[in-house]
């Protein structure tokens, strides 16, 4: 699917100060890259928890901020990605590597069928019938007992994810024993998603689509005027989210090395907390989710040992913020000083008549 | 004093500005005739008296009480009623329960057995979902179901607008049993001629402004047609 | 009759007697959407609310179970009138989502304040004797009080719902409410308490479910969700037209899950969602929608 084509030129005005954002943002890229170097375990599994649940907010946002699909089901992908995985490693016995690109293909390819059942509910109702087709998944991988493990689960032995490619390489060369290595190999997988993710979805933002998936949101009756198949520009998006959900999934689940059903089709955990990032930073940007992922790790500093009342916490806030300010603490941020760090806004003018935006303000 | 003012009225639609400044004054059991073309801002006004689209304090003022920015549905506790625009019949309910649900805050002189009697196709339909009937009666149940809330000023919004002439003639015949029970009228009319046939005065709009205001047999043809089109 | 075909025969009885408490979870979730299009996603978890209040009154204040329903009714009721009017109406608008994330996040505040008040245990009504009793049906077949009782609710609460739309001054208002809210400002309805009743009749109607939920089978914090699902896909099987229409998707919810839980007791839940999938497939409006829209 060629939807974010690099080829296809910036059709309409273009933003300054591209090139000090771009260079500022390869620094952060570059230090990021390097800081196994210096950083000790701990750290580095803290911001593999932050990377993977900001990925998955990326996508969540794509959905519902974008493309004006609501979906409480998106741990379908997390978990169908999660047991590809397992099965490619378990039964196949691939690279657990090679296993987290079949998950976010196992993934978009289930997302088509399910597609066609979700999308025949409008607006709200779309929500809960994603949430049913999580449950679906989730209740038909329970019933693969000899093979995964049924309702119970299970887990990738030392014998899989230490003949992971590369780790003896990392082993080597940071001079660390395999565990720390298959730290330091997850976190740059993380690190690989996000940036892959980030620029993706910029980059969709960016293109012909991207206006397109903004005049559906805006107005679904005036983007079929005006000629965007939102049909297919759903089901475009929908499809992605879950490749990249579904690669995430994999992802998470590789670095706990254990799975089972209710974990890996959990919804608090995998949409209740993403919404949670991306209401709370602001929703319909791409910096929301950044500011609400920073939120959610600071928070679980200080509340994480209060447990049921980090998410008591956490869903107040979410709905405080969506009442009082809708756009999120990033568009109070953006909205104050003006700043925007990466702008997809741009202005579309039709016959030199009506001037559409495409940018959420 | 006036049953009804408006002092410099505006209305938006977002960032659109639909009226500017509009200030008239409608007296008790008069009738009022809002003449303009296509756009010029009929509608909005009517809404906005309503409490349909928003407006500030100090706007309106309705039988002495400043009623700028209010909610549509305390207006129609004051005796301010609507008639909307492509009559907007309650298609779950039927004739009579649309009429019912007219008196639901306020009601008066006019009761069921009164509206039958002012459109007495209305009573022979009566259990009818309201959907089903033609045009014309639709017109009369929306009339009615106005009715049913007493109004002191009643705002008509294009109740000719798609009917046929014999059909516009019944409606309006029903006017003058309205206006005997004391009701002020506003109505919005494309139709220039039978505006003037019904009005005591008329005001006329373009584009969001008030071009003239004056009684029908003052008016001349001219004058009329310059404040129509702008011209 | 052959004793296999009195086996089925329980089955679909049990089905249908599930499908009456599916449908008092459903009623409510049909009657806010059908008069003001919203979804709320913490109505499996308001159910259980309900369930817990109950449970608090009959446990801890010593309250006969009976006495506790009767009174955790009019509780829900103004409960549901005060989150409409103060939190829930400020959410409505032409945007789908601040009502959505609002009653999501209002969901996972319910589950967990439930958890830090209540514990993870699973719990039951105490109904004493009640729940001991069966009717027999003949040629071997039984069926519980209260799961009999549960239907016999559901089309009670259905019947006086209707009553009520069809036959008084506050039913018209909530019919012309649903029908066109901006109209029905015109007529001098103020909308926003309409909808507060609607809610407070949704969460009473909550709370007849609870009490059955919680006399036939056990509940705990994290029940809720799969609640919602259940009464949601009763709403859409039996389409967004009536509550006779809510009755009947029940019915096939609650039919489809024994009949599945008969052949393979893994496969109760996974035979509903099943069920739903294969309704939303085929007749995608359910199976008595609405005339208009």
């Amino acid at each position: 699917m060629t939807v974010a084509s690099s080829a296809s030129p910036p059709p309409f005005t273009a933003t300054h100060g591209m090139a000090i954002r771009f260079t500022a943002f390869a620094l952060v890229a570059a230090a990021l890259l390097f800081l196994p170097i210096f950083a000790g375990r701990a750290l580095l599994q803290n911001l593999f928890f932050v990377f993977t649940m900001l990925s998955l907010a990326q996508y969540w946002n794509l959905l519902a901020g974008y493309a004006g699909l609501v979906s409480v089901g998106q741990q379908a992908f997390v978990g169908l990605g999660a047991y590809a995985l397992f099965a490619a490693a378990l039964i196949a016995g691939l690279d657990p590597l090679l296993g987290i690109l079949i998950g976010g293909v196992v993934a978009a390819i289930l997302a088509l069928p399910t597609a066609l059942v979700v999308f025949r509910l409008r607006g709200a109702y779309f929500a809960i019938g994603t949430w049913v087709a999580a449950e679906v998944f989730r209740l038909v991988l329970a019933q693969f007992k000899t093979t995964l493990g049924g309702g119970t689960g299970t887990s990738l032995g030392p014998d899989i994810t230490n003949q992971m490619f590369g780790l003896k390489w990392i082993a080597a060369t940071f001079d660390v024993r395999t565990p720390a290595a298959r730290d330091i190999a997850v976190y740059w997988l993380a690190l690989a998603l996000l940036l892959g993710t980030m620029a993706l979805v910029y980059l969709l933002l960016r293109s012909r689509r991207g206006l397109a998936l903004a005049a559906i949101r805006d107005s679904e009756a005036a983007a079929v005027s005006l000629g965007v198949d939102s049909f297919r520009t759903r089901l475009a998006i929908y499809v992605i989210a879950a490749f990249g959900t579904g690669m995430v999934g994999a992802l998470i689940y590789l670095q706990k090395a254990r799975v089972s059903p209710d974990a890996a089709f959990s919804v608090t955990d995998w949409t209740a907390y993403v919404i949670f990032i991306v209401v709370i930073g602001g929703i319909g940007t791409i910096e929301g989710p950044i500011v609400g992922a920073i939120v959610l790790y600071f928070l679980q500093d200080y509340l994480a040992h209060f447990g049921t009342w980090y998410l008591i916490t956490l869903g107040t806030l979410a709905a405080a913020v969506m009442l009082v300010a809708p756009k999120g603490l990033w568009g109070l941020f953006a909205q104050r000083f003006d700043v925007h760090v990466f702008p997809v806004r741009r202005h579309l003018t039709i016959s030199g008549t009506e001037e559409f935006e495409s940018k959420p303000d | 004093m006036a049953l009804l003012e408006t002092h410099d009225l505006t209305a938006f639609y977002g960032d659109f500005q639909a009226l500017f400044g509009i200030s008239i004054a409608v007296e008790n059991g008069e009738t009022v005739a809002i003449i303009g073309a296509n756009g010029a801002g009929k509608s909005t006004f009517l809404k906005t008296l309503a409490g349909l689209l928003p407006s500030s304090p100090g706007t309106i003022r309705f039988d002495g009480a400043d009623i700028g920015g209010a909610r549509a549905f305390d207006n129609v506790a004051r005796g301010l009623v609507l008639v909307p625009e492509g009559r907007r019949l309650f298609p779950s309910l039927s004739v009579e329960e649309n009429l019912l649900v007219g008196g639901h805050r306020r009601s008066g002189r006019w009761t069921l057995a009164r509206i039958y009697e002012l459109f007495p196709v209305l009573a022979e339909r009566r259990h009818q979902p309201a959907t089903t009937l033609s045009g014309g009666q639709q017109q009369m149940c929306a009339i009615g179901r106005a009715l049913m809330a007493d109004p002191r000023l009643l705002l008509c919004d294009e109740i000719s607008l798609g009917l046929a002439p014999i059909v516009i003639r019944d409606i309006y015949a029903a006017l003058p049993t309205i206006k005997a029970e004391g009701a002020a009228v506003i109505i919005v009319e494309q139709d220039i001629v039978q505006a003037l046939a019904v009005s005591d005065r008329v005001y006329c709009f373009q584009e969001g402004r008030m071009t003239l205001s004056g009684k029908p047999g003052e008016l001349t043809r001219d004058a009329i047609h310059a404040a129509y089109f702008g011209i | 009759m052959p004793a296999a075909l009195l086996v089925w025969l329980d089955t679909v009885i049990q089905g249908i007697l599930l499908g009456g408490l599916y449908a008092l979870y459903a009623t409510g979730l049909s009657l806010i959407f059908g008069i003001m299009r919203l979804v709320n996603l913490a109505h499996g978890d308001l159910i259980i609310a309900a369930a817990f209040l109950i449970l608090a009154l009959a446990q801890f204040a010593g309250v006969d179970t009976l006495l506790a329903f009767a009174i955790a009714v009019p509780v829900m009721f103004a409960l549901g009138y005060l989150l409409q009017r103060y939190l829930l109406n400020r959410t409505l608008g032409e945007d789908i989502l601040p009502p959505l994330l609002v009653t999501f996040g209002l969901s996972i505040v319910i589950q967990n304040g439930l958890l830090e008040g209540f514990s993870a245990d699973t719990r039951r009504l105490p109904i004493g004797s009640l729940a001991g009793i069966s009717v027999p049906l003949g040629g071997g077949i039984a069926v519980g009080i209260m799961p009999l009782l549960s239907l016999a609710a559901a089309i009670v609460v259905i019947l006086g719902l209707n009553q009520l739309f069809y036959r008084t001054r506050l039913g018209r208002a909530l019919r012309a409410t649903s029908d066109d809210t901006g109209t029905a400002q015109l007529m001098g309805i103020n909308n926003q308490n309409i909808y507060a009743i609607a809610m407070g009749l949704a969460l009473a109607v909550c709370a007849v479910a609870a009490f059955f939920l919680g006399s036939r089978s056990t509940f705990d914090p994290t029940t809720g969700p799969a609640r919602l699902i259940y009464a949601f896909e009763a709403v859409i099987v039996g389409g967004l037209g009536s509550l006779w229409g809510t009755l009947a998707g029940g019915f096939v919810i609650g039919v489809a899950q024994t009949v599945g839980a008969r052949i393979n007791p893994e496969w109760q839940i996974l035979s509903g969602h099943v069920a739903f999938l294969v309704v939303l497939i085929l007749r995608p409006r359910g199976f008595f929608p609405r005339a208009f829209d």
